[in-house]
């Protein structure tokens, strides 16, 4: 045929038609390549709130600082409403009054119902009403200079558990109260609940926006990297070993992870640790797993079973979590990592 | 005509043998140009620099590389001095700070940071220590954040 | 050679490319580049160089790439423009170091999956990343298409034989 005889002047036309429609295709993908709309840069932001380390990590199409200083603003009105140390906003409020019904807005409520639900789900491991117990350990003191630890004696530690448990917090439509003295202390879940504010914020003033929130450790993912791939979160090993920094590494594009363990807020007295996470039941620092990381679909729930997560018994823990909502990496002192069946699908990387 | 086309196809393709002598000179081009050109990318842009950060602005920039102490200044907790809060330690690629003047000493119990996406922090003196930079571990790439 | 043979020749080269380009999807790759693979599809760029004329070899690599962007839901993405450059570049360097008689299919093979690595990491590194430190990854990259390349070769010097039964029936 035709096109094998390099002379006929047929054959050169159709050349020249094939190498110039190769050159448009060349061109149309060069083109393509360098106008089609690039994923925006991010922008980090850090900031030290809430007592610790905040970093907000934001890509958005149009001005990335206007927003980031809107879920800064958000971050600080939620500590500032619900932190434990302020002594002028709702949280001391009520605490205040008591048995006294005092009003709150549909923020509180709907915090305060939550926090009931959670405590309930998670038999009282997760509780918001441990204030007194709180307040007993000095951990709200924790950042004072003039403040001296000692471990309480078995006595005070029965009176202050006499006057705890979220089975003293009361419910009704536009008004809550506590019984028997007991005082809520919401450090458990406010991190979680400011970052998910942080990231509803963000996703209303740009419905695209990508990201994340880090406040403390407790990580909310505003949206997928570059809109589609997974953010790559550490696990930070709950003790120094030579070499070795991060226990596990997660793949998230959605939702919330939170870590408790005991070595981030502990007072030590004769080699003695005494951490921050205390067990409603026996109203001590919680013994056993020295780490739990758990992700959900949101960093308030996030917060909320982590902490449960430490004090709860492993077995338990892996086995209900998962119907909860939850997944779990739980380390014991040994440092040997347990985990929840739908952990391993989160250390699996799919582009 | 047929004849002559298929006779051609065939003197085409048994004429390429497997491998040339030339073939093994590509393939050991090929590594040495790739390994040529890995030396080539700027220092700077792979390693990790340690930024230290005293009430929310840039204070100090370290390699992580170079090996050292640095006395770090923090804001006072009371206000109007900056004294020095820290000694901030850098070895062997690794990040610590020790001689904190702080009540709590949490940063110090922060331990040591490696990656890109740690952070030491004291609170009370307002110093933010982190690393920046791309690192590649076992798994493949540096976290983007870490849960703690 | 017969415009229908051509045509089917083409065809047959591009299926094959696209039935290991799927499969080898599947197949873990140890660069965490997206969209990176080993490239065992580029077997039949080789063949094609040594059936087909140049414009031939254009049209499978052309097809080869789009149809493939098109099943892996890919196409106009990042991905798309890592494989689309790199396979010409490395097809084009194929084309014009099989004109000559220096290499043999080996030679072929590293030398157009070098040309291909060169032009992926350029296009990663300066249009989607906009970062130099991706080039970190070369040598790495460049040791695994050496690996695949030479495989390439082998496959594509065994399928020569299987060629020359068809081109008889």
């Amino acid at each position: 045929m035709s096109s094998s005889d390099p002379d006929s002047p047929v054959t050169l036309q159709k050349r020249v038609w094939f190498y110039a429609l190769l050159i448009l295709i060349f061109a149309v993908a060069v083109f393509l390549l360098l106008f089609r709309k690039n994923t925006p840069p991010y922008t980090t932001k850090d900031a030290i709130r809430m007592g610790t380390y905040m970093r907000i990590c934001l890509g958005a199409e149009k001005n990335p600082h206007t927003l980031i200083d809107a879920m800064m603003r958000e971050v600080t009105r939620v500590e500032n409403k619900y932190s434990f140390h302020n002594e002028e906003n709702i949280l001391a409020e009520i605490n205040r009054n008591g048995e006294n019904w005092t009003y709150v807005d549909e923020e509180t409520r709907f915090i305060l119902e939550r926090s009931y639900e959670l405590a309930l789900i998670t038999k009282g491991a997760f509780d918001p009403a441990l204030g007194r117990l709180t307040k007993l350990w000095g951990f709200d003191q924790i950042d004072k200079d003039d403040f001296v630890f000692r471990v309480p004696t078995p006595e005070e530690i029965e009176t202050a558990l006499k006057a705890s448990g979220y089975r003293n917090l009361e419910i009704q439509e536009d008004t809550v109260r506590l019984k028997n003295g007991a005082l809520l202390d919401l450090g458990g879940i406010v991190k979680g609940y400011a970052i998910d504010r942080c990231v509803q914020v963000a996703r209303e003033l740009d419905p695209d926006a990508t990201g994340y929130v880090d406040i403390g450790g407790d990580i909310g993912i505003i949206g997928p990297k570059f809109g589609g791939a997974d953010w790559i979160i550490g696990v930070q090993s709950p003790r120094e070993i030579e070499g070795v920094s991060l226990m596990a590494s997660v793949f998230m594009k959605t939702g919330g992870i939170a870590t408790s363990g005991d070595y981030q807020r502990y007072y030590e007295i004769e080699g003695q640790r005494y951490h921050h996470i205390l067990n409603a039941e026996t109203g001590k620092p919680s013994t056993g797993t020295v780490s739990a990381t758990v992700i959900a679909q949101n960093s308030m729930d996030a917060d909320a079973f982590a902490t449960a997560g430490m004090i709860l018994d492993e077995d338990y823990v892996l086995q209900i979590l998962p119907r909860l909502g939850g997944q779990a990496l739980l380390i014991d002192p040994k440092l040997s990592k347990r985990s929840t069946d739908g952990w391993a699908s989160f250390e699996k990387n799919d582009p | 005509m047929a004849m002559d086309n298929r006779s051609n196809f065939f003197k085409k393709i048994s004429a390429r043998p497997l491998m040339r002598k030339n073939d093994l000179l590509v393939i050991g081009g090929v590594f040495v140009l790739s390994f040529a050109l890995s030396f080539l990318i700027p220092q700077h842009q792979t390693a990790s620099i340690v930024i230290v950060e005293v009430d929310g602005r840039e204070a100090y920039r370290f390699s992580i590389q170079k090996d050292g102490e640095y006395p770090i200044r923090g804001c006072h907790p009371v206000g109007g001095t900056n004294p020095v809060s820290h000694t901030l330690h850098i070895r062997d690629g690794q990040v610590y700070v020790e001689d904190a003047q702080c009540r709590d000493k949490l940063c110090e119990k922060m331990g040591k940071i490696d990656h890109p996406g740690q952070i030491i922090v004291c609170v009370p003196y307002k110093v933010l220590i982190r690393i920046e930079g791309y690192q590649v571990n076992e798994n493949g790439a540096s976290p983007d954040a870490v849960t703690r | 050679m017969e415009n229908n043979r051509k045509v089917v020749r083409i065809a047959l080269y591009v299926s094959l490319a696209l039935a290991v380009y799927l499969v080898e999807t599947f197949i873990p790759v140890p660069v965490p580049i997206p969209g990176f693979k080993w490239g065992f599809s580029n077997f039949v760029v080789l063949m094609s160089l040594m059936a087909l004329d140049t414009r031939g070899v254009l049209w499978v690599v052309v097809l080869k790439v789009l149809l493939g962007s098109f099943l892996t839901g890919k196409f106009l993405s990042p991905v798309f423009f890592i494989s689309f450059f790199g396979n010409v570049s490395g097809a084009l360097a194929m084309i014009a170091v099989s004109k000559t008689s220096c290499f043999g299919y080996i030679g072929i093979s590293v030398i157009g999956a070098f040309a291909s690595n060169l032009a992926q990491i350029g296009i990663c590194g300066v249009w989607l990343l906009r970062s130099a430190y991706i080039w970190y990854f070369f040598p790495y990259i460049a040791v695994m298409g050496t690996v695949s390349s030479v495989l390439n070769a082998l496959v594509a010097k065994g399928g020569e034989q299987w060629f020359q039964t068809y081109q008889r029936t």
